[in-house]
């Protein structure tokens, strides 16, 4: 069975490249094949980030491929044990065609207001479009240092039908320097941090594995 | 400046409801999108005020309302011819 993780947002720059390459890196090092499309393809960040990857030799190994079009993606997909799309920065047609298609959506979001309210209208939209809450999952990515802020957005979140994942990736300059080098942000030396994040790359596999075997069921 | 993070209790407001979402996943993706051109004709005074009205209604009163309701108006239009 394929399992399809949908990364998407209503506006870029709040961590969907960062998740997917978590995940992906995860599930390579487990033992997964694994693949991203990348539907960035302006900008290419992932397939870049891969590129960069390879040229430093990190391992493990993690494909990455370039898609202007979602079903030409999905055609190659059930060739792998996890797909993951990495969204374009804005919702469109394409979005609801990953969700349709997804084990699980993920929404990123970070703590700030002018984050959490789009992620939560596109949640609203996708479900209006017939994606099951249960398939709907935020995860706080980039998020702030202030605990209270990051409590108070999982209870704005909490207000909502969708799941929120635990775990989060805290906003870090480390982690961009590590991104730059083609390093997922579990790949750097900052101890709590990369627990924080892992805990939220264990949640996202808790997570698509429950709405897969849902789906299946 | 004194730091009030510590008073903060939650996020100003709850979480938008449902019918607050615009239907974004029934657009073209950006880089899909036509070019446009624009289309000017006149209209008595009373038909731009009901349009408009009917547009802010129906996608918001902010900018390209009236185009979403034209376009809605056209499709439409072309369902029913055939």
């Amino acid at each position: 069975m394929t399992y399809i993780i949908g990364m998407v947002s209503q506006k870029g720059g709040v961590g969907k490249s960062t998740i997917a390459r978590l995940i992906a890196r995860e599930a390579a090092e487990g033992g997964l094949s694994v693949k991203v499309a990348d539907l960035d393809h302006q900008q290419e960040t992932t397939a870049k980030w891969q590129r960069r990857r390879a040229a430093n030799n990190i391992q493990p190994e993690i494909r990455v491929e370039t898609f202007q079009n979602v079903r030409s993606a999905l055609k190659e997909a059930n060739n792998f044990d996890l797909y993951i799309f990495d969204g374009a920065p804005h919702t469109s047609t394409d979005t609801k065609l990953v969700a349709q298609n997804a084990s699980l959506v993920v929404i990123p979001t970070s703590d700030s207001d002018e984050d959490l309210e789009p992620a939560v209208l596109l949640a609203h939209d996708l479900k209006r479009e017939g994606i099951s809450p249960d398939c709907i999952a935020f995860a706080l990515s980039l998020v702030s240092d202030s605990k209270n802020e990051l409590e108070a957005a999982r209870d704005y979140l909490r207000r909502t039908p969708y799941q929120i994942l635990d775990g989060e990736i805290p906003f870090r300059t480390g982690f961009r320097q590590a991104l730059a080098e083609g390093r997922a942000v579990t790949e750097t030396r900052y101890k709590s941090l990369v627990s924080r994040a892992d805990r939220l790359a264990q949640s996202i596999i808790d997570a698509a594995a429950s709405a897969g075997e849902r789906r299946v069921a | 400046m004194a730091k009030i993070s510590k008073l903060k209790t939650g996020k100003s407001g709850g979480p938008p409801p449902e019918n607050d979402a615009p239907a974004n996943t029934d657009q073209p993706p950006r880089d899909k999108m036509e070019a446009t051109k624009p289309l000017q004709f006149r209209v008595p005074q009373s038909v731009f005020d009901e349009f408009s009205l009917m547009a802010g209604q129906e996608f918001g009163f902010s900018k390209g309302s009236k185009v979403s309701l034209f376009l809605k108006i056209f499709e439409e239009h072309k369902r029913m011819k055939t």
